[in-house]
This record gives structure tokens, sequence and C-alpha cells, in this order.
């Protein structure tokens, strides 16, 4: 696990150094790919880490701050990039996602390594469950949405409004502020509405992209209420889709 | 599940890169948003189908 979790930091560490250095286009989408490996590894260990290396009293503590890590990363890392972005492009790969992966390299080579767990998970029996693929296709396109929706959003910021690069960063943070009580406030309700906010949080978030994309160059913050808005109801949706009773496969629970 | 979710969550990013860049270049920002609104519709329409039958609680290997 120590070591599945080193290669994943490793992989995202080496990507940001070469898209940090990259002469072209090529060797940048080429870093790229080493970063995208490197998230996925190391955000997939990390959650099954949590099980692993928790006591069962401990672990729905440990699990609830771990998954804050990415919201966090938006908040403190959104409005660095931007800063940092207005000197170089380039100095972002370095101030931000490197220096991450090695501050967290450093933290876990302190950890003893455990030995390599006693059975395989096998993917291709998990999809074979009912409720599961249904549950992937849904997860895979809210994902798409929110992920493409996270790519282009900045880029709106800068051609819609002529905001500098800081300015775009510190936008960004701001509205990722939001997702944090979004996902604390709907937790409450989900034992009991779990599909009800599901459904509901989607479709509010689908609308809150419509006005973003139609109503550019009216006044920022019309955009920014919009974007807060956005970010408010993922951060339910996301809480909702990770512990939610019925939209889960039942196996989940098993 | 994680390791289905974490895959979903990746391929979510090069699909939702993909989709939006498309969009973008054929109608603008107004074409992106409408193409990610149509995804976080079709992603809760899997929630809002009837259940089948084969709905137990089965345990994973």
């Amino acid at each position: 696990m120590r070591e599945l979790l080193a290669s994943g930091l490793v992989l995202l560490a080496a990507g940001s150094a070469v898209s940090a250095a990259a002469p072209d286009f090529t060797v940048m989408s080429a870093g790229q790919l080493l970063i995208g490996a490197g998230v996925g590894l190391s955000y997939s260990v990390a959650i099954a880490a949590v099980a692993e290396w928790t006591s069962p009293d401990e672990r729905s503590r440990v699990l609830a701050l771990v998954l804050l890590g990415p919201p966090a990363a938006w908040i403190v890392g959104m409005p660095l990039s931007g800063l940092v972005g207005d000197v170089s492009w380039r100095l972002v790969w370095v101030v931000v996602p490197l220096t991450s992966a090695v501050a967290a390299l450093v933290v876990l080579v302190r950890r003893h390594s455990t030995p390599p767990a006693a059975a395989r998970a096998d993917l291709l029996a998990v999809l074979r469950y009912p409720g599961v693929v249904r549950w992937s296709i849904g997860e895979l396109l809210a994902f798409s949405a929110w992920a493409g929706s996270l790519v282009f959003i900045g880029a709106l910021f800068i051609e819609s409004y002529g905001l500098s690069v800081a300015a775009t960063g510190l936008l960004l943070g701001a509205g990722a502020v939001v997702y944090v009580p979004g996902n604390l406030l709907f937790r409450r309700w989900i034992d009991e509405h779990d599909r009800v906010l599901l459904v509901g949080l989607a479709f509010g978030a689908a609308a809150t992209v419509v006005v973003l994309g139609a109503y550019r160059g009216r006044p920022r913050s019309v955009s920014l209420r919009t974007r807060c808005s956005r970010f408010w109801l993922e951060g339910g949706r996301w809480q909702e889709a990770r512990t939610g009773s019925t939209s889960l496969p039942s196996c989940v629970f098993a | 599940m994680t390791g289905v979710r974490t895959a979903a969550l990746q391929l979510g990013y090069f699909v939702g890169a993909a989709i939006g860049g498309i969009a973008l270049a054929a109608g603008g920002y107004t074409s992106l948003g409408l193409a990610f609104a149509v995804l976080f519709v079709a992603g809760a329409l899997p929630h809002l189908l009837p259940r089948g039958s084969r709905s137990p609680k089965p345990s994973l290997p």
C-alpha cells in the first residue's frame, strides 16, 4: 500500500516536472499523462489505505478527513496557482503539484510498510453485481460534467470578463470554499432523501452550468454567485454519491 | 467499488474535457454549458429508472 501510494506521488511529481520544463505541446501532453496516472493511483490507494491503516473505531472519522482533501486542495491550490501563474505558468507546476507531491512523499516515507493484501480485488466480478454498471455509468456522466466544467471554467472567466490569471485563481478558490458547507449540509439529509437529493442536486448543477455559459458579459457577481451555487450543489451531490444508501448498489454495503 | 469509482472519476476528466472541447469549438460557451447540463442530467437518469427485480444485497468476494 505504501509503495503504491509512493508510486502515484512519484508519477505526479515527475509529470509536474516534465510539464514545467516542457518545450512543446507533445512533451506537455506526456507530462499530463504522468500526472493523470499519478492522481488516479494516489487517490484510489489513499482511500483504500484508510481501511488498512485505521482501526474500525476511527475509520469513518479518518475517511471523512481524507475525503475533504480534494476540496481543500482546490481552496488552497487554485488561488496559489493563479498568483504564481501571473509570474510564469511553468512555475505553477513547481510550486503547487510538485511541491505538494514531494511533501506527501516525505510524510509517507516515515510510515512503515505493510504486507500485501491476502485477497485480490476483481473489478470484472464487481461489475457483474446488479446495479453496479448502472451506478457506474451515472457516476461517469456526472464526473464528466463536473470535471469538464472544472477544466473550462477558468478560461470562461478570463475570456468573458478579462480577468487576470491571479484573479481567476482567487475566484475559483472562493467558489471551491462553498463546496465544503454544501458537503456538510447535505450529509444530514442523506439517510432519508438520498435519491431525491442525488437527482435534485444534479438538475440544480445542470441549471447553473447553463446559466454560467449563457449569461456572460453580465456583472461578474452573477457568475460568481452561479459558480458558488454550482460548487455548493456539487458538494452535496458528491457527499450523497459517496454515502447515500439507496443510490449506491447494495453490494457496497454488504 | 473504490476502483470502479476512481476509474469513473479519471475517465470523467477525459470524457468531460473532450466533450467540452467539442462543444466549445462548435458553439462557444453557451454550447459548453448546455453540453455539461446534458451530462449532469444524464448522470441522474440511472437513479430515476426503475430498479430490476434482481436487487438483493449480495456479498462481494
